[in-house]
């Protein structure tokens, strides 16, 4: 009994700090992003303000609403007048229902919840690593000596390759390209075998304290390594890296590197680098940015014709909510694009911050509704004509080949690409 | 490690594996008593997860058996569990625990002579192998 209580003061006490320090009273008398919630859009009758008012008004227990349901897209954040981080608010009220024991219902049988569990485990030595490239110098976590200055984190991916085999996305080819790109511009970084999960997930699905011991375990590992710049490719981990775990663990020590940003700012050899290069898109009717492929100076010159990695090819950019909404990361890849020979970007309807969410986070609640989302993106990108729809965010990829495969059949042939992978193979490898 | 004795997680279908484990006990046959039987209603409903969460919370070896294939009360439950398996063994490596860890049996409700041998050849490769590399 008195443990209860004082569970329930404690869970009172913080659903009441919530609701103050976000300042998501005022969603009461608002409602305007409900509008732009993915959620009630494919047909739900979830909407941000609702959920308050049953916080606030109707005095629900967080258990007792729609707390699991957001998909932390961050769209509203975009619309909403009074500066209400609804993302930051829905993790923090998951906290509370966790104390309850009011969990989420996850997908794949938990199977990345566990994955993301066993990573915290201190005597964790992993074997994830066997296809890097051969130059690359990956070290154990037993084999640190404060001399490693530039690391690059390569994530979930070689588990996911496994869990989602039937895909066939080669998500750890993302991470080989991210490597021969920065070996390209000249550096040399080096892989930890034995880095964890960034606890991107477990933010936001509100378990903190999971979150803690990875952020702890990897900057443990960092400390060991010497890490002066973190390389990260993946959207979730670089903003994690480079947000939220200044946010909760106070001052890094490091510089956390968003690949394509780095690519960007420091284009290797095989990129056309004439001039200001963002001068060399213009846009056009319908919203179609082309790349302007014309100027020499690169390193693609033998055989321009002849080359596969020169043939005109139309590609299509998804803003994924961590890259973009999230870090604000938006025209370097398109600048990346741009620099890219024989590539011309058609853009959709809705990008950069206003780009859809691909229907699915954090390995939660995924349903039908998820799968419209995902049919939805699809459809806009193949309505630009274009033949492969790119983002940076591998996620994105495994959901959206999900509602394709439950479909039965790839529809008029879109395919997805991971950015890097794409860059990689135009303009370093030209196949 | 003469003294070790592992811990190990057995998953058994509702209606094969785990008739199978009741007849090998109530036939008295022997088998070490290092297992913790789990009941699920079909092979196929173990995902990688809850192999994965066995080993986090200190199994040394986990265990999964079903129908023979064609025999599945479902269908195509245990094909689903051959494929979870494989992948699971990839994972299970990558973590850095020895794949041997794991082992997949079909045992039928009649089995019950082959739940025990099983069950006796599995703990011996625990043996072998000694504790979780998680655990040590
Ligand atoms: S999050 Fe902002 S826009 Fe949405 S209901 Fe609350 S105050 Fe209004
Ligand atoms: S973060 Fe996205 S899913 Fe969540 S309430 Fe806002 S718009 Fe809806
Ligand atoms: S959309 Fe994503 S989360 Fe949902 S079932 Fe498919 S892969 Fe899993
Ligand atoms: S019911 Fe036994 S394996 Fe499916």
């Amino acid at each position: 009994m008195e443990e209860a209580r004082s569970k329930d003061e404690a869970r009172a006490a913080e659903v009441a700090s919530l609701i103050k320090d976000t300042r998501a009273y005022l969603c009461i008398d608002c409602s305007k992003c409900t509008g732009s919630c993915p959620i009630g859009k494919a047909g739900s009758v979830y909407s941000p303000r609702l959920l308050v008012q049953h916080l606030v008004l109707d005095g629900r227990d967080p258990s007792e609403t729609e707390v699991w349901r957001c998909l932390t897209c961050g769209l509203c954040r975009e619309r909403c007048p009074s500066d209400v981080d609804f993302p930051r608010f829905i993790s923090r009220l998951r906290a509370t229902a966790l104390i309850d024991g009011n969990l989420p219902q996850t997908t794949h049988g938990g199977t990345f919840q566990e994955l993301m569990r066993i990573q915290a485990n201190e005597r964790l030595r992993q074997n994830k690593m066997d296809w890097l490239p051969e130059w690359v110098n990956a070290r154990g976590a037993d084999d640190l000596d404060g001399s490693t200055e530039d690391v690059y984190f390569v994530g979930c991916a070689p588990y996911f390759d496994v869990v989602f085999a039937d895909f066939d996305l080669d998500l750890k080819g993302t991470h080989e390209a991210a490597l021969e790109l920065l070996k390209a511009t000249g550096l040399n970084p080096v892989v930890l075998r034995d880095e964890r999960c960034c606890g991107h997930d477990a933010l936001w699905s509100g378990d903190v304290e999971l979150f803690r011991k990875l952020a702890g375990r990897n900057l443990e590992m960092f400390k060991a390594a010497g890490v002066k710049r973190l390389f990260v490719s993946c959207p979730e981990g670089y903003h994690t890296f480079a947000h939220e775990y200044p946010a909760h663990l106070g001052e890094l020590g490091f510089e956390v590197i968003n690949t394509v940003k780095y690519l960007a700012d420091n284009p290797p050899p095989g990129f056309d680098m004439e001039g200001d290069t963002n001068t060399g898109t213009r846009p056009k009717a319908g919203g179609v940015v082309e790349a302007d492929g014309a100027g020499d100076g690169g390193a693609v010159t033998c055989g321009a014709a002849a080359d596969a990695s020169t043939r005109p090819e139309e590609v299509t950019y998804h803003d994924s909510c961590r890259m973009g909404r999230f870090s604000g990361i938006y025209d370097e890849p398109r600048k990346m694009l741009a620099m890219t020979r024989g590539v011309t970007l058609k853009e959709m309807e809705f990008t950069r911050a206003q780009a859809p969410c691909c229907g699915s986070n954090l390995w939660i609640n995924c349903d039908s509704l998820s799968k419209k989302m995902q049919m939805e993106l699809l459809e806009e990108a193949r309505k630009t004509g274009a033949g492969v729809m790119l983002t940076a965010c591998d996620k994105c990829r495994i959901h959206l080949a999900c509602a394709l495969m439950q479909n039965g059949h790839v529809s008029d042939g879109l395919k997805t690409d991971n950015i890097l992978r794409f860059l990689y193979r135009k303009g370093v490898r030209k196949t | 490690m003469a003294d070790f004795e592992p811990r190990i997680v057995a998953f058994a279908c509702n209606w094969c594996s785990y008739a199978g484990a009741d007849l090998a006990g109530v036939s008295r046959l022997q088998y070490p008593p290092n297992i913790r039987t789990i009941r699920v209603m079909c092979s196929g409903r173990v995902s990688p997860g809850h192999i994965i969460r066995a080993f986090e919370h200190g199994a040394d070896g986990v265990f999964v058996s079903g129908c023979h294939i064609n025999d599945c009360h479902y269908g195509f439950g245990n094909r689903w569990a051959e494929k979870q398996i494989e992948k699971t063994l990839k994972l299970v490596e990558m973590l850095g625990i020895e794949p041997d860890r794991l082992k997949l049996e079909w045992i039928s409700a009649s089995e019950g002579e082959k739940f025990a041998t099983s069950i006796r050849t599995f703990v011996e490769r625990i043996k072998e192998l000694g504790r979780s590399p998680l655990q040590r």
